[in-house]
């Protein structure tokens, strides 16, 4: 049996909607166009990576499934947005903490995902977090899947948040 | 649905700008099938790469884009990492950018508030300052650029996001 890594906590988000956008060899920047329209909406973005090397140019958000009709506000809006973004529709994201900025973590992460043929739509990390995406309705077998290889302290918070889901608004 | 009211500020304030140079970044992408070979290679390495940065996009090849931010000195590390790898999966693409710079902050419930990447975005771009990468996730942003660039980015975002006192 392998050795278990010790970490500190995994959170579990909400039910969230997927939006990868491609932008195509145009200048209209579609990334500016959906923070600029998501932030106009009041939409919160849970996840983002954005990717602009050489010619490919590619976007990822998670939004709460609450703000969907935003968002198709949004990507009706604009038909290129529409044309070049695709959703997927129930996603959570999973965040684990800390990473220690371990390449072999990450390893273990896709190891994990990959055994237990997990979707894994997208990562990305923060200064001690990293956060999966992956679908929604399989996120309790991907948790159970990683902690048979995490070890959590005993006193651990919750990995979902009972609190009620809230909506900022500003004053 | 509960909505709740909260104090705004007029600049967003942040715990202040963080900024790494000299960098180097990676982009493989990796077929699905390479995933599991992938995750094997790091696991029974004998020796760990620490990252500064990881992204990965599942782009509709289907393929994985791998994106890893690295310090100078775990290059070798990883081209050994990729010849072993190519050994038994001919055909993975990589390629590297350096030198590059990371540009990171954090900010009060920044996980919980819309309009922050917006920010970002809009005030680098009205400056014409090139961005490789971003991620977003919690209440941190994490920002790559080409050589040079991150020291002006700092400027660009230091006009618009409110940082502690020195």
């Amino acid at each position: 049996m392998e050795k278990k890594i010790r970490v500190n906590g995994i959170k579990m988000s909400g039910e969230l909607i997927q939006v990868n956008l491609m932008q195509p060899d145009d200048p209209k920047d579609l990334n500016a166009l959906f923070l600029k329209s998501a932030a106009e909406n009041r939409i919160n973005l849970t996840f983002l990576s954005c990717t602009a090397l050489g010619m490919q140019r590619q976007m990822s958000y998670c939004v709460p499934s609450a703000d969907f009709e935003r968002l198709k506000t949004i990507l009706a809006f604009d038909p290129d947005l529409k044309k070049n973004a695709a959703l997927i529709a129930s996603v959570g994201c999973i965040s684990i903490f800390p990473h220690a900025f371990s390449l072999k973590f990450i390893g273990l992460l896709t190891h994990v995902f990959h055994t237990a043929r997990l979707p894994l739509y997208g990562i990305a990390t923060s200064l001690s977090v990293v956060t999966l995406t992956t679908d929604f309705r399989q996120i309790d077998t991907a948790v159970t899947s990683l902690c048979a290889h995490l070890k959590l302290p005993s006193n651990h918070a919750p990995f979902a948040t009972k609190a009620p889901e809230i909506r900022i608004e500003r004053i | 649905m509960e909505t709740i009211a909260i104090y705004w500020e007029n600049r967003v304030k942040t715990y202040g700008f963080q900024i790494k140079q000299n960098l180097s970044l990676h982009h493989l992408v990796l077929p699905p099938a390479a995933v599991s070979q992938w995750s094997a290679l790091l696991l029974s390495a004998k020796k760990d790469i620490i990252f500064e940065m990881v992204l990965l996009q599942a782009n509709a090849a289907p393929a994985f884009d791998l994106y890893l931010l690295l310090q100078k000195k775990w290059e070798n590390h990883l081209a050994a990492l990729r010849e072993r790898m190519g050994e038994n999966i001919p055909g993975i693409d990589c390629d590297t950018y350096s030198p590059v710079e990371l540009l990171h902050f954090q900010g009060p419930h920044f996980g919980d508030r819309y309009g922050i990447a917006d920010k970002v975005f809009g005030s680098l771009s009205q400056e014409s300052v090139p961005v490789l990468a971003m991620g977003c996730t919690a209440a941190s942003v994490y920002i790559i650029f080409p050589e040079h660039e991150a020291p002006r980015a700092e400027k660009v975002l230091a006009d618009v996001f409110q940082t502690p006192e020195k």
